[in-house]
Parts: C-alpha cells; sequence; structure tokens
C-alpha cells in the first residue's frame, strides 16, 4: 500500500512556512518509519502505537528546519528508545539491536522491502519451509503441516526449532 | 513442550494474527522473538501503514500542534493565571474590579482541551460496537482515565467524564445525549462543551478512540 495521496506544501527557500512544515515531514517519513518499527514488533496494533507515540514525541523537533537526514534519524533513534521501552515493559528484555546506531543511519528506502533472504539462507530446507509458509505466506499451523506433509505436532515443534537457529545465524543482524 | 515452548508458540501465533503479544518473559527467547518479528515484517502488504492509521496519526499530531500554538500565544497570560491564581484574585480585588470582571476571572476557560495525549500510550478495550449503537453512550475506567465512549455523527468517539468544574464524575443523562455532573446543575454535551449556564468551564478532553477486531480501543497510560 502507498502513502496516500497528499500535496505538502511547495517550499520557497528561504521563505519557508515554518507552521505547516511538520505535515510534509510527517507524509514524507510516516510509512518509512512505520516499516522499520512494524519490522521490530510484527503486528499492527504495536506497530500503530509505538509510531504514534514517537512522532508525538519528535513532533517539536519536526517543525525545526533541519536536514530530511537529521530528522530521519532522529525519528529512528526516538523509535528505538520507544521500541525499547515496549519490549522492557511486556518481555522484560531489551535486545541488544536497540542499541545499534548503524540501523539510524540506514538510508529510508533500505526499509521498503524487508530483506529477509539473510535469515532465512542457510537453514535447513524443512525449517526455511516453516517458516516461509508460517510467516512469509501466513498459513495457519494446520494448514503449514498440509503443506509439508507432518503432523500437526511436528509443524509445531519444528517453527520453534527453526525460529531458534535462524536467532543464532544472523537473524539479529540483517544488513540489505 | 516446555514453558519456553508454549510462551514462543503463543508469540508466534499472535504476530501471524495480527495481534498484540501478551506479556511474557523472554529468557532466552529474545532473539527468536525478533526473528519472528521480522519474518512477520517480509509479509505480503503487511508491513505498510493503512491510510486510515495514516491519517489518524495526521490529525492527532495536528491537534498536539494546535495545543502548542494556543499554548505559546497564550504564555505570559497563561502562566501569569496559573502561578499566581490567588495573587491575582487578591489584586483584583485591591484594584476595585468589579464582581462581574472578577467572577470572569475566575471560571475563564483554561486550555487543556483537546485529547488526552498519555506519555506511553496503550490502546484499551473498553467495549463491544454493540455498547456504543447510536444514542447509547458506555463508561469506563483504564489506565487511571474515567471516559465515555458513544457514536456520534457516525463516528466513535471518547470524552473524559471528570467535569472540568470540581472534578466529579459525570454520569449519562437518561435521554442519553449529555453527560450530567452530580454535584451542579451542569452538564456538557457530546461533543465536549459545558452547556451554557451559570459557569464557564474548560471543554471534556477527548480521548483517542478506534475500534479493532468488534471492540471500541481507547488510548490511555499504559498502567504497569
Amino acid at each position: 500500500m502507498a502513502v496516500p495521496e497528499s500535496s505538502p506544501p511547495l517550499r520557497v527557500v528561504g521563505a519557508p512556512d515554518r507552521s505547516h512544515d511538520w505535515e510534509s515531514v510527517y507524509q514524507e517519513h510516516v510509512a518509512p518509519l512505520y516499516r522499520y518499527v512494524f519490522s521490530r514488533t510484527g503486528n499492527t496494533p504495536d506497530a500503530e502505537d509505538v509510531t504514534s507515540t514517537t512522532f508525538l514525541r519528535a513532533l517539536p523537533r519536526l517543525r525545526s528546519d533541519v536536514s530530511p537526514g537529521e530528522i530521519q534519524s532522529y525519528l529512528r533513534t526516538t523509535a528505538r528508545s520507544v521500541l525499547a521501552d515496549v519490549w522492557r515493559q511486556r518481555h522484560g528484555t531489551v535486545l541488544m539491536e536497540f542499541d545499534d546506531e548503524r540501523d539510524a543511519a540506514r538510508p529510508v528506502e533500505a526499509d521498503r522491502d524487508v530483506d529477509v533472504s539473510a535469515i532465512l539462507d542457510g537453514l535447513p530446507s524443512n525449517y526455511r519451509s516453516v517458516l516461509e509458509f508460517r510467516f512469509l505466506r501466513g498459513y495457519s499451523i494446520r494448514e503449514t503441516a498440509a503443506a509439508m506433509g507432518v503432523s500437526v505436532a511436528n509443524a509445531k515443534v519444528l517453527q520453534l526449532r527453526a525460529l531458534r537457529r535462524a536467532a543464532t545465524t544472523g537473524g539479529r543482524d540483517v544488513e540489505s | 513442550m516446555s514453558k519456553a515452548d508454549r510462551r514462543l508458540t503463543r508469540f508466534i501465533k499472535a504476530l501471524t494474527e495480527d495481534r498484540r503479544p501478551r506479556r511474557s518473559p523472554a529468557d532466552d527467547d529474545a532473539a527468536a522473538m525478533q526473528v519472528a518479528a521480522r519474518l512477520r515484517a517480509a509479509h505480503p502488504g503487511g508491513a505498510d501503514p493503512s491510510p486510515a492509521f495514516v491519517d489518524r496519526l495526521a490529525r492527532r499530531l495536528r491537534e498536539a500542534e494546535g495545543q502548542e500554538t494556543a499554548r505559546a500565544d497564550a504564555g505570559i497570560h497563561r502562566r501569569g493565571f496559573l502561578v499566581g491564581g490567588a495573587a491575582t484574585v487578591a489584586a483584583s480585588i485591591a484594584a476595585g474590579v468589579g464582581l462581574e470582571r472578577l467572577h470572569e476571572v475566575l471560571t475563564e476557560p483554561q486550555s487543556g482541551a483537546g485529547p488526552i495525549q498519555p506519555y506511553i500510550s496503550q490502546w484499551t478495550a473498553v467495549a463491544t460496537l454493540e455498547d456504543v449503537k447510536p444514542g447509547k453512550i458506555k463508561q469506563f475506567s483504564a489506565g487511571g482515565v474515567q471516559g465515555v465512549v458513544f457514536t456520534l455523527d457516525g463516528e466513535v468517539r471518547g470524552l473524559s467524564a471528570v467535569c472540568t468544574h470540581q472534578g466529579c464524575t459525570l454520569v449519562p443523562e437518561p435521554g442519553q445525549s449529555r453527560l450530567v455532573c452530580p454535584c451542579h446543575p451542569m452538564s456538557f454535551n457530546l461533543e465536549g462543551a459545558a452547556n451554557p449556564g451559570d459557569y464557564r468551564l474548560n471543554p471534556l478532553p477527548t480521548i483517542q478512540t478506534r475500534v479493532n477486531a468488534g471492540s471500541v480501543e481507547v488510548l490511555v497510560p499504559a498502567w504497569t
């Protein structure tokens, strides 16, 4: 889905209309930031909450006259701290990656398609299949089991093993 | 299956059903959970914001921005009033300001209306769609917020149910189109505005609402 149609006001160099500037900044950054947040939360309700909180916190900064690169990096940093709050509160942990400064420096376009080949490559084929069916295609456990020709109980165990294996082999550090 | 297995299974299930995972310790599975989120984001079309969300957030930001501007415009007056409320009253009397003007000073609406914006917030289900059928008003208490949800102009809305006069909890009127204060003869309409009367009261703060899987959810503080 694309960002909804909008017509950000044209900026006259040297005479920016400060009062509406943040809206065009918002329209430009909301989708990339949302995709970034979604890839750290994996579900819509959390992705919407974290994105909202991030923009509300960052709003004063959006008004000021800073470069798009700085805004992006500021939004990423803010989002990471909100994500860390969510994870700490819900799962009692802060993931290493949230401290990774490289994320903030990555270009916006890099998040357009989430590249998961680094996660899947190198996994045994049945591990790879179960993850593709469950996550990429959205199959239920039952459908996954049928597609793979294994029992439901097997598919359940397989998805856990596959995920844990992926976590030890680069899943935490995906660079596109 | 071990306890950790069951927890990770539930986590996966929540993501594949696009639900918020429930609270549970990650222990050794933090990295596996993170991989699950990454994979889920690669689900076709799964990681893009809905246009409705983008619009809703733009509206919230506009409201927050509006309050900010209003505060800046009224800066000096506001600070003077809030910091020196009693002093202002004393000074007004000393200066021989008429009682009518004094009444105005005391009851002048201040900012503070607009949506409740908790610092750390979460969407919490407080009603079903059945509860907010046109003409009905549902009271709730969640995350330290007392409020009501209802449908107005085809839209589910939320309002604080705390009177902006002395903090009494407002009650929906039997006719269900007003919120009535039990303490004084005052009421608010469903836009949150105080109905004209002897007092000039602040409007009720609004509460962000959304409909999610048949439930009405409100944005309230994440109460841990």
